[in-house]
């Protein structure tokens, strides 16, 4: 008999652990079919409205469920699950985007616990861009909102000194026709993204190049920064096979330019780069981008996008707005292209190029400049195209933290007084008027769950996120503690789900005035 | 009927009537992994029907609660 009790006890314990993995894989199945629906199901209502922001609907859900377990406390284990779903049911997927227009900026939403987050992954910029050539050439970046004053600024700001051999992109040449040492001055913003020039980084000592390393940089830059540059500009010199374009219908293979340099070469205002003799063709329309230099084959139009014209067909709104979502026309060689306009790395979508040349002046100097307006990624609440190696503090990866807490209530439930969450730590005291211990296994009946969300550092739009999110605080002081706040200086998301458990029960077993003699009933 | 023959009986009985209930508790555990699993494939199986199912209206085809679980108990401070 007793081999049959241990037998059957076993069993039930069996039959205990398939419960709780059959509820776990539920919560699992559920969260991962609601991701899916919901990414569907937000494209197709984006798209019912005829915006582009849901286009490509995205979802990710955290939930912190309870879970079963043998403690005779009840369940009072956490267990994070995790599922993210995409999909899209849209027909505005070739819709035309206009530079400003925030219907057009894509975005994705994080769920934790119950409470949505809604994030932009790309954002739009104007940067006024000018080089000055001769002797000392000046390639400066400034954010087009940036007030006159202070773009002189710029002039006399930091800078970096190279020294680097000038390619001879059309053959690949980097060296071999001989050393053309020159040294470049290239004003910055603080940014190491901007210190990085692709045209002084494609010739690096990398496969036999000469050339292309920092001399000095004023303010002086750390060891450690450096190191990041030489690790970046290796990055560069290894992807610039993708930016090589092959020989096609007749026009002879070359390697793209940086932008600038590009337009640099093929207008009369500047002096055209040494080595550097390459043609451009831009497919134009009429309505689309009119570009300052002149005809030539850089790369054919890759991403999808219409041709922006039709006749508004009604009077009546809402009838007008569906039937101008028909009528757009597609149109396969669309203006916008891309192409790595400020030298970070990473394409952006070029909308519009205007010449401003005589608006950047410095003590009566001015320079030619042309404003260029993009959509890109570092302008987004959360910058996809950036992973924890693109920054000194990996901290600074957009995107979940490994860092996770629960608080656990001390005292009873929520009587009006002050409630009161310590940090859980197995076995830690607390003095909370009396001296607690804290154990995982005692029974709380709230549990505040806190994870950090990373945005992207330099998201632009901080009052744009906080209006696409108004439960989440701006500030995390006083008493925003309390709930979801954003850091807005080291834009940090703290996102605290206060979670409520009242279905559990504690079991205590009173072994004070009784023996096991007196619980098996015994005399 | 001797001692020896009665405990032998008793014991027979114990252990037949111990077998039969933990038999039940076998086909139990059997049962229980095949209700869980099977409920967890069927409800995958329904959310793919839902999609193509023309009686229903998109938004319902797309509902995200189609097949929901307990909610969270979840409180905020600021909505």
């Amino acid at each position: 008999m007793i081999e049959l009790a241990v037998f059957g006890a076993v069993l039930f314990y069996i039959i205990g652990a398939m419960t709780i993995n059959y509820i776990a894989g539920s919560f699992q199945q559920n969260a991962q079919l609601q991701s899916m629906r919901r990414a569907m199901l937000a494209s197709y209502l984006a798209s019912k409205e005829g915006s582009g922001k849901r286009s490509s609907g995205s979802f990710l859900i955290f939930e912190d469920r309870l879970t079963g377990e043998f403690g005779k406390f009840g369940a009072v284990d956490r267990q994070p699950i995790v599922a993210s779903g995409s999909g899209m049911m849209t027909a505005q997927l070739m819709q035309v985007t206009d530079w400003g227009d925030p219907d057009s900026i894509p975005e994705t939403e994080v769920i934790v616990n119950g409470e949505s987050f809604v994030f932009r992954t790309s954002g739009y910029a104007a940067y006024v861009m000018a080089l000055k050539s001769g002797n000392v050439a000046q390639i400066i970046q400034i954010d087009a909102s940036t007030p006159s004053s202070a773009r002189q600024e710029h002039f006399a700001g930091a800078y970096c000194q190279y020294d680097f051999t000038v390619c001879d992109p059309e053959n690949d040449e980097c060296g071999a026709a001989g050393p053309c040492v020159s040294q470049y001055y290239v004003t910055t913003q603080d940014t190491i993204e901007e210190v990085i020039r692709p045209d002084v980084l494609t010739c690096l000592p990398e496969n036999g190049r000469a050339g292309g390393y920092v001399i000095s940089c004023n303010p002086p830059i750390s060891s450690e920064t450096t190191e990041q540059l030489q690790r970046l500009a290796r990055e560069w010199t290894n992807s610039s096979i993708n930016r090589y374009v092959a020989p096609k219908d007749g026009v002879p293979g070359h390697r793209l330019p940086p932008f600038f340099t590009a337009m640099a070469a093929n207008d009369p205002k500047f002096t055209p780069v040494p080595n550097e003799s390459i043609a451009f063709n831009f497919t134009r329309k009429p309505t689309g981008l009119v570009f300052p230099f002149g005809s030539g084959a850089l790369r054919p139009a890759w991403r999808w996008s219409w041709d922006k014209f039709w006749e508004p067909l009604s009077t009546d709104t809402d009838a007008q707005k569906k039937l101008n979502i028909k009528q757009k026309i597609i149109d396969q060689e669309a203006p916008f292209f891309s192409y790595d306009v400020d030298a970070d790395l990473v394409e952006e979508s070029l909308y519009d190029v205007k010449d401003v040349t005589g608006s950047i002046c410095n003590s009566g100097l001015c320079v030619a400049a042309y404003m260029v307006k993009v959509q890109e990624s570092n302008a987004a609440d959360i910058d996809p195209t950036k992973g924890a190696k693109d920054f000194a503090d990996p901290n600074q990866r957009p995107g979940i933290r490994p860092e996770f807490r629960i608080y656990g209530k001390t005292s009873g439930p929520d009587e009006g007084g002050a409630l009161t969450y310590l940090d859980v730590k197995e076995g830690k005291l607390f003095s909370d008027g009396k001296q607690v211990a804290v154990s995982e296994l005692r029974k709380n009946q709230y549990d505040v769950v806190e994870r950090v969300y990373q945005l992207n550092v330099n998201m632009a739009d901080v009052g744009g996120f906080l209006a696409n999110n108004p439960h989440v605080a701006n500030g995390c002081g006083g008493t925003n503690f309390q709930g979801s706040c954003l850091d807005p200086n080291t834009k940090t998301l703290y996102i605290r789900s206060r979670l409520s458990d009242q279905r559990g029960r504690k079991w205590i077993t009173d072994l004070d005035n009784r023996t096991w003699n007196d619980s098996l009933g015994g005399e | 009927m001797t001692a020896t023959k009665k405990k032998k009986a008793q014991s027979i009985t114990e252990f037949s009537a111990g077998m039969v209930v933990l038999c039940l508790i076998l086909y139990g555990m059997v049962e229980i992994f095949r209700w869980g699993m099977m409920d967890l494939a069927e409800r995958r199986f329904d959310h793919d029907r839902s999609f193509s199912n023309r009686t229903l209206s998109t938004e319902s085809q797309l509902n995200p609660n189609f097949h929901d679980v307990r909610p969270m108990d979840t409180l905020w401070y600021r909505r």
